[in-house]
């Protein structure tokens, strides 16, 4: 299988405070970040850990960190995941500094695809990471969690790097796609239409002009249907569109 | 129109309260079974018209009494209970009603992953027995499976012993472990509805909190301020 060129990749993702958060004058908790460049292209999405006073920073310089972290990490070859996984600590507790790493604990999810077309999907934290195959199927990182909402490890928590969930894939596949979501709208999914809905966000929402996909995602994301909905939303997608000449 | 309306729940996150109630023949003296029946009721009423809630108060109650426990309430929204009385019989089985809640919280059908801490509420006015009266341990080991499990564990617990002759040991191992930590709410059968008065109290503040998982429950002491039903 051809490894999809870096330009055929696509990205985007939203974020918008949650209602409490609104109501309370409070900032948005959770971050996303999408990136290319030399180390590949990637997306990472973080919820900053609402009892925590550093938990809105904590979300920013996880994402960040991801980025610091792939970049090093990339240029070596055959490197092991948790190598990336270890930077990925390393320059989060950097960034964070002067606070303490139990301040501004956050999850942490991302999917990147590297230079080989390889591609990696990272987990710590409670949130859904999903890739919908080219033939529809769905993989889902982790289960249902075994507690309740709200109940998570992340970055500052974490001890160690077996506490992530990571798969490698040889590569993105033609229209396949990775969904990355917080638990603020990961918990009010409906389980069997995860692919669906992803399906949904690249084709509705990956073809529109960026300006104006980033008001309707966030407008569909304030307007959350399940009732009573509190927790910040993020999202981001990375697929393998068609290349142009491929529709001719 | 919304192109992702079809792809979230429509049902907001729930908050469960399970209280297990002690129904054996010694709660028909001094009208305590009719106390605590109109204490659950108010409460299930006051559940029922919580708006600022930010969860959805489900109330399920276990009964032990006579050969074993029961769900006499299954888990519902509160605004959908039709409450109806407990009645009396037989001895204390408690044991059983540790491992009905314990089947009942880790079953993720009946709690789905995205609810909050379940609120556990223990009423119980004499010593556990074995089905046949005699007192017995047999609710030890059912309540360490609890107290171990994945979810029932995370619950918040509460506690009241009815009268002189409830066994305060039973009572406190069912509270061992929280923090901050919880004490056995003590009266006669007069107290039984400021103890639900207090449990009320404490779960409508964990339904409108900003992180409904970690509010500790409102002191006995400063209870007085609140209770305006």
């Amino acid at each position: 299988m051809l490894s999809p060129s870096q330009s055929r990749l696509a990205w985007f993702g939203a974020s918008v405070r949650g209602r409490l958060h609104v109501q309370q004058s409070r900032p948005n908790e959770d971050a996303w970040l999408g990136m290319s460049g030399a180390f590949g292209t990637a997306i990472v999405i973080s919820d900053g850990m609402g009892s925590k006073p550093n938990a809105r920073i904590g979300a920013q310089m996880a994402c960040r960190a991801v980025r610091d972290a792939l970049k090093p990490w990339a240029k070596s070859e055959n490197a092991p995941s948790a190598t990336l996984l270890r930077l990925v600590h390393l320059f989060w507790e950097l960034r964070i500094l002067p606070h303490k790493e139990e301040d501004s604990a956050a999850t942490c999810l991302f999917a990147a695809v590297v230079p080989s077309g390889e591609l990696m999907i990272a987990q710590l934290g409670d949130g859904i990471a999903a890739i919908r195959h080219t033939d529809g199927s769905l993989e889902i990182l982790q289960g249902e969690r075994q507690g309740f909402t709200n109940q998570t490890t992340g970055l500052g928590i974490a001890k160690t790097t077996k506490n992530w969930t990571v798969i490698t894939k040889p590569a993105l596949s033609l229209n396949a796609a990775v969904l990355l979501a917080t638990d603020g709208i990961a918990d009010d999914l409906v389980d069997d239409r995860v692919g669906d809905f992803i399906h949904t966000l690249v084709t509705e929402f990956g073809s529109m002009p960026p300006s104006d996909r980033r008001y309707a995602l966030h407008r569909e994301l304030r307007n959350w249907a399940t009732p009573k909905h509190l927790d910040d939303k993020t999202l981001a997608v990375l697929w393998h569109k068609q290349a142009e000449n491929e529709y001719k | 129109m919304s192109k992702l309306k079809d792809f979230s729940i429509a049902t907001a996150r729930m908050m469960p309260v399970i209280i297990l109630a002690d129904i054996s023949g010694s709660m028909t003296t001094y009208g305590k079974l009719a106390a605590l029946n109109r204490a659950i009721a108010e409460m299930i009423t006051i559940f029922a018209d919580e708006q600022d809630a930010q969860a959805d108060i489900h109330v399920a109650v276990v009964t032990f009494g006579g050969d074993g426990a029961n769900l006499h309430q299954s888990l519902q929204p509160a605004s959908q209970i039709q409450w109806t009385d407990m009645e009396a019989k037989g001895p204390t089985p408690m044991g059983a009603a540790f491992e009905l809640v314990t089947q009942l919280v880790e079953d993720k059908t009946i709690i789905p992953s995205r609810s909050y801490y379940p609120n556990l509420v223990l009423i119980s006015d004499g010593q556990p027995t074995d089905e046949r009266g005699r007192i017995s341990d047999n609710w030890q080991e059912p309540l360490q499976q609890l107290l171990n499990s994945e979810r029932a564990s995370k619950a918040l617990r509460f506690a009241m012993g009815i009268g002189p002759d409830a066994d305060e040991a039973t009572l406190k191992a069912f509270l061992v472990g929280q923090h901050p930590e919880i004490s056995v709410f003590r009266a006669d059968e007069t107290g039984i509805q400021k103890f639900f008065r207090w449990v009320t109290v404490t779960v409508t503040s964990r339904s409108r909190s900003v992180n409904p998982n970690s509010i500790p429950p409102i002191d006995f002491d400063n209870l007085d301020d609140l209770l305006e039903f």
